[in-house]
């Protein structure tokens, strides 16, 4: 799959259906022909919120959740933690939004794993997704069961009832090809622990070849650490607060990986370097 | 009435329409350059280049504060050969008017960029960025004296034939003056402003958001400050005026013509629609037809004139108690 950046524009989109699907979280379904059309899986839209006003002032970057190229449909999956999204959640269908993308370099695709690929233990991506971290993996879900590539998918959360997005999952009447893992902290559902306790056993068993993760740093460099130390390629989608989303204002820096003080570059830009980057690029210990 | 001319000169830079990139908002137009035909612009300001490479600041970077942004970029930059390598050239063919933005720790700094400009096609100017600051004078921004301002462009003047603009900072106690010693320092323009220094404090944390305690406040919420200090510049010097501050709309920068610019950058605007500056020269062109105006050139200045005993004078006679 190609990572290079895709054209982006700033298209109305119109929003379909916009309902809450847990606490705080809103699932939104916008008709936008570029956005669905050309979308890879962990690339973001930029939206502007609709205000009359000029605050909030910036776009609030969110992740293409899935997109339905011949409906000229996507989704995005997003949690309610300001000003910004206080307003989307209050969109009704019919309502329009500006939308800029998409943007970013999505994940990289493992190599199709053609028939074989599927078979439990020849070798499977995992993975693994920390609360609403899920968005971008929904998507990637769809085009590793579509290249038949098997994996495993962990997915946590705090509780049971903080689990969202499960199903916008692909149909998996094959569980080889996508075994679902649900972890709770309070093992309210699943195992009770964390995410990263799974991929760590799924790990130890070997049968990973690449691993994908998005969700809260610190799960982020636990997964980070686990591939490392197990010597499989990690993804990571990070998140940064930003300006433009082009790659233009260099706002959205995180600090890369091995490039002490007064080298050069020693920031990547998330917006257009990212947001999907390999473990081993960046310093996960800098991002909050 | 034919359509209105939008022409505008700055010294002597051609610009077929009055609105230009405000620097470090636009990158080195790559970027925008796959959403927009950038030879629509009337001119692309770069990001600053400093001489050497620069990394830029750790983040956070970014912070929004009501009807604006905090920005604390640290200059990050490829450094002057890259970008004579990498971005001159390609800039060159857009078919739009190339200004660099120069940044520099010392006066010899800014003189050895101004030069190596000299030969470097398709760059027609160079605005000073004189609020970094000037080791020489113990970090203070070179913007905070005049007696700086003067030195820094009277050196690069000299180094470069082409057209000079220096970019006056706002956090300085007399914003005229220092327009004034560019003036008398051989500018051939001034362009107001850049960022107010502000800050924010993360209360969660309880420290300031930033490493570096202050950062740039730009976007809407500054350009009643901006208008009002491009008003006072405008005033006070002959040169042409360039009218930087919360532009997001042909309103706002029509606001800063009637105020004594010749012409305006935006910079946030960007950040909120990619093709502000599009919109904004075309509703520039609309205001002048439904008024029958029949140049942008027109407008300049024109409220300055409205001010009953401010004629040709100096803004700050109006500048006395508002309570
Ligand atoms: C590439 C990318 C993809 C994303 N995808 C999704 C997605 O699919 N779903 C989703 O729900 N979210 C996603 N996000 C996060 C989302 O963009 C933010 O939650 C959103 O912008 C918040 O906007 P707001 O106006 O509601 O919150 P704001 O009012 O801006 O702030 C929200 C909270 O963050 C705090 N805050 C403000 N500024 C900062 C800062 N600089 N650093 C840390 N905290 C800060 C505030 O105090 C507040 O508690 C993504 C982010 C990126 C970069
Ligand atoms: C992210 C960002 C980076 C900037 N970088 C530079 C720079 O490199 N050199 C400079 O002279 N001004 C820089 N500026 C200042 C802008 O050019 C402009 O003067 C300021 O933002 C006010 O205009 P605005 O309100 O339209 O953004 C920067 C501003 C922002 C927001
Ligand atoms: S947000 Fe502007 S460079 Fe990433």
């Amino acid at each position: 799959m190609e990572r290079g950046p895709s054209d982006a524009a700033a298209s109305a989109s119109v929003v379909l259906d916009n309902r809450q699907v847990g606490p705080g979280c809103f699932e939104m379904h916008l008709a936008n022909e570029h956005v669905a059309g050309c979308a890879a899986p962990g690339q973001f839209v930029h939206v502007r919120v609709p205000t009359a006003t000029a605050d909030p002032l910036l776009r609030r970057p969110l992740s293409v959740c899935l997109a339905e190229p011949s409906g000229g449909v996507f989704t995005v999956l997003y949690q309610v933690v300001g000003k910004g999204t206080t307003m989307l959640s209050a969109l009704r269908p019919g309502e329009s939004l500006d939308v800029l993308g998409p943007l970013g370099r999505g994940f990289e695709m493992p190599p199709s794993g053609g028939s074989g690929g599927g078979r439990a233990g020849a070798g499977r991506a995992a993975v693994v997704a920390g609360g609403l971290g899920i968005a971008p993996l929904i998507m990637l879900s769809h085009a590793l069961v579509r290249a038949k590539v098997g994996f495993s998918f962990i997915v946590g959360a705090r509780a049971s009832h903080l689990l969202v997005g499960l199903d916008l999952l692909p149909p998996h009447e094959d569980a080889r090809l996508c075994q679902v893992h649900v972890v709770t902290e309070d093992g309210s559902v699943g195992r009770q622990g964390l995410v990263t306790d799974t991929l760590g056993d799924l790990l130890v068993r070997g049968d990973v070849t690449c691993v994908y993760a998005c969700g809260p740093a610190g799960m982020l460099r636990e997964v980070a650490r686990l591939g490392e130390a197990f010597r499989v390629p990690v993804q990571v989608s990070l998140e940064q607060r930003m300006a433009c989303g082009l790659g233009a204002c260099l706002g959205c820096a995180v600090r890369a990986r091995g490039t002490e003080s007064g080298e050069h570059p020693a920031y990547l830009r998330v917006c257009a370097d990212g947001p999907v980057f390999r473990a081993e690029e960046v310093d996960l210990d800098g991002i909050a | 009435m034919g359509s209105p001319d939008l022409s505008v000169s700055i010294g002597a830079i051609r610009m077929k329409n009055p609105v230009m990139t405000a620097s470090g908002t636009f990158g080195f137009g790559r970027e925008y350059g796959r959403i927009f035909d950038i030879s629509a612009l009337g001119a692309v300001v770069t990001k600053g280049v400093t001489l050497e490479p620069r990394a830029g600041n750790p983040p956070p970077r970014l912070w929004e504060v009501p009807c604006g942004i905090l920005n604390s970029i640290g200059l990050q930059n490829p450094g002057l050969e890259a970008f004579i390598r990498d971005e001159a050239p390609r800039l060159a063919g857009c078919g739009v008017p190339v200004i660099a933005n120069i940044s520099g720790d010392t006066t010899a700094e800014f003189c050895e960029i101004a030069s190596r400009l000299e030969e470097v096609p398709g760059v027609e100017g160079l605005e000073i960025n004189v609020s970094c600051p000037n080791i020489h004078a113990g970090g203070q921004p070179f913007a905070s004296d005049p007696e700086s301002v003067y030195r820094v462009t009277s050196s690069v003047r000299r180094a470069t034939p082409k057209t000079l603009i220096v970019k006056l900072s706002p956090n300085v106690a007399n914003i005229a003056a220092t327009a004034r010693a560019a003036e008398m320092g051989g500018a051939d323009a001034v362009s107001c402003v850049n960022t107010y220094l502000g800050m924010a404090t993360d209360t969660v944390r309880m420290r300031p958001v930033f490493p570096r305690v202050f950062a740039g406040l730009s976007g809407p919420a500054i350009k009643p400050l901006a208008l009002r200090a491009v008003w006072e510049v405008a005033a006070a010097v002959g040169i042409p005026v360039v009218g930087i501050g919360g532009i997001c709309s042909a309103r706002d920068a029509v606001e800063f013509f009637l105020a004594g610019a010749r012409a305006v950058a935006v910079g946030t605007g960007n950040f909120i629609s990619p093709t502000a500056c599009l919109e904004i020269v075309a509703g520039i062109r609309s205001y002048l037809e439904e008024r029958g105006i029949r140049a942008v050139a027109d407008l300049v200045g024109r409220a300055q004139g409205a001010v009953s005993g401010n004629a040709g004078g100096a803004g700050q006679a109006r500048s006395g108690c508002t309570q």
